[in-house]
């Protein structure tokens, strides 16, 4: 049961960082207008932004859980609170990305938001790891 | 070893986790998005293919790295670590193996090699599925 948790976990760090990642590298790749109006590079970055959600909604209730049953193993210290503030950093953002994408007919305008925010999801994907490990010695 | 170090080891080896997921997995939904789309669309979104592999191998080269410093100074050595990591390692040399294919791949569909681009389809999801089963005897090894 632990291991299936922290591997569940870990799977779901990696789908979401997969998502958060590739959408930031295929947003560089795409060219500066394909970025705000759209045009193949955006359905792939619908796929990418979808992945990184699943990820994330994967990551929330199995973290929890594994300090709601190993309190000595996940001590809620100082960097477990830096970690949990740069997750909701990145969950805010990928959530925002989401919505972003499922109004871009009706509010085209919202995508000049894309170029800022797919980065920062994947920032917020690095410090939130690097405080895992400050945390906990670990990653989960 | 400080563990300042081992922490900054460890913290390298998740960031190339996570560059190697992102890479790999990217590279194979980019590929199978682009043959969706009409041929002028497709070169467009498989002009991202070659990024995405090379990020995941630099994620895995990352990963090879500090994995091999985390087993010696933070366990004391190969000899130490239990039977599951060596099932790991299994899957880490799939992995490997898998991603030098891909590149190799890329540079030969640069050089004007476009049936080499058939093999794609095929090392994308054998890199993916090493890479799960890595991280689940990871998991099982140091847990």
């Amino acid at each position: 049961m632990d291991s299936a948790l922290v591997i569940l976990h870990v799977l779901a760090l990696m789908l979401g960082s997969a998502g958060g990642f590739a959408a930031m590298l295929t947003l560089g790749h795409a060219r500066p207008k394909q970025k705000e109006k759209g045009g193949a590079m955006r359905g792939v970055g619908r796929v990418f932004s979808t992945m990184s959600l699943m990820g994330i909604l994967v990551l929330w209730p199995t973290g929890i859980a594994l300090v709601a049953t190993h309190p000595d193993e996940y001590p809620l210290n100082p960097m477990f609170w830096m970690k949990m503030g740069f997750a909701i950093v990145l969950t805010t953002t990928t959530v925002s990305i989401e919505v972003i994408y499922a109004r871009a007919k009706q509010e085209p305008d919202l995508a000049r938001l894309l170029p800022s925010l797919k980065p920062l999801a994947a920032l917020s994907y690095i410090v939130t790891a690097v405080f895992s490990v400050l945390a906990f010695g670990r990653f989960a | 070893m400080d563990q300042t170090i081992l922490d900054a080891l460890l913290i390298v080896h998740f960031a190339g986790l996570m560059m190697g997921a992102g890479g790999g997995i990217g590279s194979t939904i980019v590929m199978g998005y682009a043959r969706s789309l009409p041929e002028e669309q497709a070169i467009i979104v498989r002009g991202a293919g070659p990024a995405l592999a090379r990020l995941s191998t630099f994620g895995l080269v990352l990963m090879l790295v500090t994995g091999g410093a985390l087993v010696q100074f933070r366990y004391g050595g190969f000899g130490a670590m239990p039977q599951m990591f060596w099932v790991k390692l299994v899957f880490v040399a799939t992995l490997t193996l898998a991603a030098i294919l891909i590149e190799v791949t890329y540079a030969q569909v640069k050089k004007g090699n476009a049936a080499a681009a058939a093999n794609l389809p095929r090392l994308g999801p054998v890199a993916g599925i090493s890479a799960l089963l890595a991280v689940v005897f990871a998991a099982l090894a140091f847990h």
